[in-house]
């Protein structure tokens, strides 16, 4: 990604903030919207989440084949945040065998790439913890 | 309420080339072959002067942005081409503008032409699951976006590896007699089954080629057909639609899919059980499976039955890509849906030799694309049929 599209969501994406449609409830994430994309309302009134940093496998795969900068084998899932919002996460600190569909993930902030010596943090996700988790909310 | 396209626009030729790891043919080579395939099948001849539009349905960049390329590869200039892109259903929407416009009555014959170089873009599919990208389609390769798929289809169904595994027997089965397919080689379910891992569940057979192709129709509008052949396939529906997984439902469906054949069954007046033959996109063998429910050919979680009781295979009630689909034949992207569509023609025909299947009345074409970064997808479907 360019650094302006990084920058467009540098907020949202570091401090997972979301934003719910007042009509639906649907939320959309990470990226500030003014219409809703489930319900169609136009302009839609959106209000501001702090998302919690947890939520569920809906499904997963482990990559096998990935270009340079990725690591391999890599279980890849679509996560359904507790608060709605469905992003892809990469899975660690779990081996590739012990996903499963229905999973309890929570989000960690690490390092995604560097770009012109800049480090580019985001989340992925990891078995969620019986400890309160640090990003806690 | 709306008129629709039933009967007002017809296919009269229809071409396309060998598809394949075509290294010695540029893309030009490639529409230029395909376009006179296409005007050679029409049985009582066309001048390429009656020719009043084109369209070109293409995604990568390889011929430049634009249409031109189509005028020269075919010497069309002087009449409007527009270049069509919407993902893998760039054919598919290609060849639906051609009818809408055919339908309109602003142009009575137009060409439309789908092609696909994949191997000269660098890089390639596997590519584009950039590292640098957060959120949207990070390492998400397509293997994965229908890898999801079919983890979840699995998970809620019940189904088995091996169940998903008879879509990619089937397809190669077939594929290994269709003329034009790049992969001619039949593969047993060990095959499939021990084959490495792309994006598991799915493996290297569950997986269509990287493949290079071009195909061409000629279109007309329905009331002059009979002056290009006494055959014509006639248009009887066509729908489109987008969706997001992002706005909610579960991941064992492509709601795009359910939509657009919802518009096309509508338009074209009859139900799935009118299909007689249907190209349908498998990409991935998932893709397969789930687009028989999609479609309406099978209860969702019950497609697999249709290959388990051979329902779908070459000599079955409803025989589901007889071309050996993309999986056998090859997945050039802007070539795939207008492919599927000279498959079916030829089909309605009779003309489809080795893969011919028993006296179809009413086909159906169903082509999906992904788009913004693995978040949403576009679904294509049309129906054909030998009376308007």
């Amino acid at each position: 990604m360019t650094a302006p599209e990084v920058w467009r969501i540098a907020r949202e994406n570091a401090r997972l903030v979301g934003y719910r449609c007042t009509q639906c409830g649907w939320v959309a994430f990470p990226e500030r919207k003014r219409v809703c994309k489930r319900c169609r309302a136009a302009p839609a009134d959106f209000e501001e989440v702090k998302l919690k940093p947890y939520g569920q496998v809906l499904s997963y795969v482990v990559q096998h084949r990935l270009p340079a900068g990725f690591e391999t084998p890599l279980p890849l899932a679509v996560v359904e945040l507790a608060d709605g919002p469905r992003v892809y996460g990469h899975l660690v600190e779990c081996a590739p065998e012990d996903v499963e569909v229905g999973m309890e993930v929570e989000a960690d902030l690490r390092v995604m790439y560097e770009e012109n010596g800049a480090r580019v943090y985001s989340y992925k996700f990891r078995p969620r913890s019986l400890e309160p988790s640090r990003g806690g909310s | 309420m709306a008129e629709g396209l039933r009967g007002k626009a017809a296919i009269v030729g229809a071409g396309m080339i060998r598809f394949g790891e075509l290294y010695d043919r540029s893309l030009e080579d490639m529409i230029e072959g395909a376009y006179l395939n296409a005007l050679q099948s029409v049985d009582k001849g066309l001048d390429p002067q009656e020719i009043e539009a084109a369209w070109l349905g293409t995604v990568y960049p390889v011929g430049g942005n634009s249409g031109v390329v189509l005028g020269h590869a075919t010497g069309l200039f002087e009449i409007p081409i527009t270049r069509v892109e919407n993902a893998c259903a760039t054919g598919s929407d290609a060849f639906r503008q051609a009818c809408l416009a055919v339908a309109s009555g602003v142009y009575d014959l137009v060409l439309v032409v789908g092609a696909e170089k994949m191997h000269d873009e660098p890089g390639g599919l596997i590519q584009r699951a950039d590292v640098k990208k957060l959120w949207m389609g990070r390492g998400v390769t397509m293997p994965a976006f229908f890898g999801l798929r079919a983890t979840a289809y699995m998970e809620k169904y019940g189904i088995s590896r091996e169940q998903i595994a008879l879509v990619s027997v089937k397809n190669h089965k077939n594929g290994a007699r269709y003329p034009y397919a790049h992969l001619k080689v039949e593969c047993s379910l060990e095959d499939v089954l021990n084959a490495s891992y792309v994006s598991y569940p799915l493996g290297l057979y569950d997986c269509c080629p990287v493949t290079d192709g071009a195909a061409a129709l000629l279109v007309c509008s329905a009331k002059i057909a009979k002056r290009y052949t006494d055959d014509p396939v006639y248009v009887l529906g066509s729908g489109l639609a987008t969706e997001s997984f992002v706005r909610g439902g579960d991941l064992t469906s492509f709601p795009a899919t359910k939509r657009a054949a919802q518009q096309a069954y509508e338009m074209a007046g009859i139900t799935p059980e009118d299909v007689d033959v249907a190209e349908i996109h498998d990409c991935f063998s998932i893709t397969e499976l789930i687009s028989y429910e999609d479609l309406g050919f099978a209860e969702p979680g019950r497609g697999a039955r249709l290959l388990e009781e051979g329902i779908v295979e070459l000599e079955g009630e409803k025989p589901i890509n007889p071309s050996g689909g993309l999986l056998a034949k090859g997945h050039p992207l802007g070539a795939t849906g207008v492919a599927q569509l000279v498959e079916l023609y030829e089909q309605l025909r009779g003309e489809a030799g080795p893969v011919q299947v028993k006296d179809p009345e009413i086909a159906l074409q169903h082509n999906i694309g992904i788009g913004r970064f693995a978040t949403g997808s576009v679904g294509c479907v049309h129906i054909l049929g030998r009376e308007p």
